[in-house]
């Protein structure tokens, strides 16, 4: 009896977990599909003001401010977020927020720099990321 | 640096040149010279290059333009063009040895290292900071690699233990990022590329300015 207790028990949370799994797949999906559709049906503005705006507010003046490390560059990389996904809408504003996280340590000792305040900046505005957009 | 400063001297050249009587020479001149300050490069160089049996714009006057064209050309990074714009000036004219060691180095700039921006992007494709690697740009390397691994071990994780609340937020998270590491390899590719071309324009400049001969 123990024995087919234990068994059960065992198939019920493989099945949880399963489930879980394709539960989990299934938001990314369909996370990525909402996304996409919003991305190719709105334009970029009011994405942005739905979604990415919100989301770096609340990193402004959330854990933005905890950090003591200050963005080398010019602009910050919050703005630079910002602009991105005003200008090109959402996959492609997070493609480019997601270069600039990933470049900006390395960019500090190549330049162009600027100052600001009396601080040196990378100066590295969006124009300068994206080399095959031309306005 | 911009030196779209160079057009009031393309102007000054060109309108200096201009003879009171020749109205057809003062016609083309200023054609060339609305070419030149619109960027209209090509059409300054057909306009220069037409046949002139006339010669109703005298060569001098020619091959000052050409130097200034070859100059915009410079600016815009676009060196072949520019070689054949400074290699129209005869050795003994008056910006003759100038034009001749821009024609020589413009020339060599097919030379200078480039990476491949498809290169960079397919082994960044394969494995987040590999292409970063190959652009001997190990920071990068290392930040493209931590942003878009530790979400998806995060991810990972979550599915192993069946949670699908941790799972779907740092795969979506992880994507970004592997999106975002692929995208860099390629702009930095394009960036480097780009930085060499502009030292070796600022260069050349610099070196010429320095030689003998009026521009």
């Amino acid at each position: 009896m123990g024995f087919f207790n234990h068994g059960r028990t065992i198939g019920s949370r493989a099945r949880n977990k399963a489930r879980a799994r394709k539960r989990a797949l299934g938001v990314l999906l369909v996370a990525a599909a909402v996304l996409v559709l919003l991305d190719l049906t709105l334009p970029p503005r009011i994405t942005s003001r739905i979604i990415a705006r919100p989301l770096i507010q609340f990193y402004r003046v959330g854990p933005g401010r905890l950090w003591t490390h200050h963005c080398p560059s010019r602009p910050s990389c919050s703005a630079y977020a910002l602009a991105a996904f005003e200008k090109h809408g959402l996959a492609i504003g997070a493609l480019l927020t997601a270069d600039r996280l990933m470049a900006e340590q390395g960019r500090m000792a190549e330049g162009p720099w600027v100052r600001v305040q009396g601080r040196k900046y990378v100066d590295d505005p969006l124009q300068a990321n994206t080399f095959w957009w031309s306005p | 640096m911009n030196r779209w400063f160079c057009l009031p001297v393309i102007l000054a050249v060109l309108g200096g040149g201009a003879g009171a009587g020749a109205q057809e020479r003062g016609d083309l001149e200023a054609r060339i010279q609305g070419f030149i300050s619109q960027g209209e490069t090509r059409k300054a160089e057909e306009a220069l290059s037409a046949p002139d049996q006339d010669q109703t714009l005298p060569l001098e006057t020619r091959e000052k333009a050409y130097y200034l064209l070859g100059v915009v050309y410079l600016e815009r990074l676009e060196f072949g063009p520019a070689a054949l714009a400074f290699e129209q000036i005869r050795p003994q004219a008056g910006p003759g040895l100038k034009a001749a060691f821009l024609a020589r180095e413009c020339r060599k700039a097919g030379e200078i290292r480039r990476d491949s921006p498809f290169l960079a992007g397919f082994l960044s494709f394969l494995l987040p900071g590999l292409g970063q690697l190959y652009l001997h740009r190990t920071t990068d390397a290392a930040w493209a690699a931590g942003l878009s691994l530790t979400p998806a071990a995060i991810a990972a994780l979550g599915w192993r233990a069946g949670s699908w609340l941790v799972c779907a937020p740092a795969g979506l998270v992880s994507l970004i990022f592997y999106g975002g590491a692929v995208y860099n390899a390629v702009n930095q590719a394009h960036k480097g590329n780009r930085r060499r071309l502009e030292e070796l324009r600022d260069r050349l400049l610099i070196q010429a300015q320095a030689l003998p001969g009026e521009p």
